[in-house]
């Protein structure tokens, strides 16, 4: 059992990361239109962030230093700025997002408007945060986020068109540049910087050694497959559903709809549970990694295994970065709308965030002979171009399509 | 020296930046404009009306709770509002516009309409729903 | 020991005998004939200066105006992936933000002296 739980840093992160708030509508809307046409975004996003994050594991478990605190050392303060600003502004707004998603799901159990929610929200997440230790919440929220696991079923139940998973082309009536815009916002979720960052300092506050080498694998390979798994249930679940209806989908509501269809209040129930579970776990994550970016790329003390006195300035970059994600939630910005533009701005700090990663874990200095093999390296390579050529066509494939409209 | 040159980029683009907003702002609407404001309006109420009538009868049925049905028609209703404003908004610039206009419309009055029956009569917005789908056929 | 202080030290982390973050290595105080590091800078006064012009003073003012932290070379124990230091955090001066903090902010809050659980 303890075994089983030790492997739910991955699970978080990866459910964190795959099925927070946008990437459910986004990928819904993905299946309404494309059908299954993007699964090999799914299947590409999977590896990339698997290869990347086993190398930051692995530079975490043998330096003992999460990533970001490294990327300053590799990059110089000056750039490292440019990335600590592009990487905060993107997890602030997230996490605004991301409040806005727990709440959402919160009306959809209550029928109360999500801005009621979003107070309470945030002072629970705040709460949970300040109180509750960190491998606590980590088991909760993981597991809890697992309920997701009933969409894959319905799945088949409902059975969308699976001949379409192998096939790269748009649907008919649909564009390329569309298609693109969708499959580089979906590659951006499966890739979000703050996941690699979270999940790194997650291992420090676990007290990794060398000897976790392997438990940090496991975490990598169970849990980002997993929650790639889960995005791939709201995209078949929406094809089987919207499709045949030639409608889009823009709400939460919408999205979880399918499980309703298939299994009754139960199966609504559970994920929308699971969508709660998800969307606060990506809370945490990201209202986190915000605190840890600052605090790292200046060297202040943080984490939660410290008593919070001696982490105050770590404790008040979380405490204010969720103020102003409520002051934003506030404006009634559309939260759903929030993430689909950070998903096409994260695609642009990408190469910025891998890079260093690729480059730190080729030195001896920090790894000895843990450095990448060559596979790690060929696939570490071909993802950085991968990043690079989804970096540079973000902007003008989102001019071009008017935000995939 | 170098932070002069940094002002005058920054400077620069900063310019070029709020000048194509501004354009793009103020540019008079024309016919691709005003069809694309049109065929978006008409999809969104297409979708709402679509939406409804499968959380109608998933909630006749029993499927889904009491609370998710009436904050799902509500959403169809906000999205069919914001839909309808945002083409009544736009002045139809020449004549073809002003058919469309005529066009879209009535069936835009008639989602309203039928979208508060939906809930009891899942099907009611059918006949609606699909001559949205054909102006929007009709006009991409 | 050698080391190359742009690549082994500058923007390296500093760690208490525990592994406690002090701070990072924003900057060097050398020997006068510069062949000697005598002592570690640390704190955003020292980034700022490194940095200069306007950036630089916005990052040197959010520490309302104190200096940089001082730790002499003697206390460092072992360079690796961080700087290690040989003796415990709380015996060195405490930054200035994070006291501010502390004092008005974030030790104010109950539950802020229990460590976590």
């Amino acid at each position: 059992m303890k075994r089983l739980l030790a492997v739910t840093l991955g699970i978080l992160t990866a459910i964190g990361g795959f099925v927070d708030i946008g990437d459910i509508v986004s990928t819904s809307e993905a299946g309404a239109r494309f059908g299954l046409s993007h699964t090999w975004v799914l299947l590409v996003g999977i590896v990339g962030i698997c290869v990347y994050a086993e190398m930051a594991g692995r530079v975490t478990a043998v330096s003992k230093r999460p990533v970001y605190d490294l990327i300053r050392e590799r990059l110089g303060p000056r750039i490292a700025l440019v990335n600590l600003l592009g990487a905060y502004a993107i997890t602030l707004l997230t996490l605004a997002a991301e409040i806005g998603g727990v709440a959402l799901a919160l009306q959809l159990l209550s029928g109360a408007p999500y801005l009621l929610w979003v107070p309470a929200v945030a002072l629970v997440l705040w709460l949970a945060l300040w109180r509750v230790k960190f491998s606590t919440l980590e088991r909760i929220f993981g597991l809890a986020g697992l309920s997701l696991v009933v969409l894959l079923i319905a799945a088949f139940k409902l059975q969308p068109d699976f001949s379409e998973m192998t096939k790269i082309v748009p649907p008919p009536g649909e564009n390329w540049p569309t298609y693109f815009f969708v499959a580089i916002a979906l590659f951006a979720s499966a890739m979000t910087p703050y996941e690699v960052f979270f999940f790194t300092s997650g291992g420090v506050e676990e007290r990794w050694t060398p000897r976790d080498l392997t438990l940090s694998r496991v975490n990598v390979f169970l849990g980002f497959p997993l929650g790639g798994l889960l995005a791939f249930g709201f995209l078949a679940t929406s094809a089987a559903v919207y499709e045949p209806l030639g409608m889009r989908v823009d709400t939460l509501g919408q999205a979880v709809l399918p499980a309703g269809l298939a299994f009754g209040q139960i199966g609504l129930g559970l994920v929308i549970l699971g969508v709660f579970a998800a969307t606060f776990g990506a809370a945490m994550e990201t209202s986190l990694s915000a605190g840890y970016t600052v605090a790292q790329y200046f060297g202040w003390s943080w984490g939660k295994y410290l008593r919070p006195k001696q982490a105050a300035r770590f404790h008040t970059v979380v405490l204010v970065s969720i103020l102003l994600a409520v002051a934003a939630l506030l404006t009634t910005i559309d939260p759903v709308q929030l993430t689909e533009y950070m998903l096409i701005f994260s695609a642009i700090v990408l190469p910025l965030t891998y890079l260093p990663i690729l480059v730190i874990a080729n030195d001896r200095g920090y790894l000895g002979d843990r450095v990448n093999g060559r596979l790690a390296n060929t696939l570490g390579v071909i993802y950085l171009f991968v990043i690079l050529a989804a970096a540079v066509a973000a902007v003008p494939i989102m001019i071009l399509t008017g935000m995939g409209g | 020296m170098r932070a002069k040159w940094w002002g005058a980029t920054t400077l620069s683009v900063v310019a070029l930046a709020w000048g194509g907003a501004g354009y793009l702002i103020t540019k008079p609407v024309d016919f691709h404009d005003y069809r694309v404001a049109a065929v978006s309006s008409a999809e969104t109420a297409h979708d709402a009306l679509t939406t409804a009538g499968l959380v109608a009868e998933a909630e006749l049925k029993g499927q889904v709770m009491g609370p998710y049905a009436e904050s799902s028609f509500d959403d169809a209703r906000k999205a069919l509002a914001g839909g309808a404003k945002k083409f009544t908004g736009v002045e139809p610039p020449d004549e073809r516009c002003e058919r469309m206009h005529d066009e879209l419309a009535p069936l835009l009055q008639q989602a309203d309409a039928v979208l508060a029956r939906i809930p009891d009569e899942p099907h009611a917005g059918d006949d609606v729903s699909d001559a949205l789908e054909r102006f929007v056929e009709q006009h991409t | 020991m050698r080391l190359l202080i742009g690549f082994d030290l500058l923007d390296r982390q500093i760690v208490d005998r525990d592994g406690v973050p002090v701070g990072k290595v924003d900057d060097v105080e050398l020997s006068d004939d510069a062949r000697h590091v005598t002592a570690l800078l640390t704190g955003q006064s020292a980034l700022g200066g490194r940095f200069g012009g306007v950036l630089g003073r916005w990052i040197t003012a959010t520490t309302g105006g104190a200096e940089p932290r001082r730790i002499p070379y003697g206390l460092v124990a072992l360079v690796d992936s961080a700087v290690h230091l040989s003796i415990k955090r709380a015996l060195l001066t405490p930054p200035a933000l994070e006291a501010w903090l502390d004092q008005h902010l974030i030790g104010r809050i109950p539950g802020a002296d229990r460590a976590e659980g």
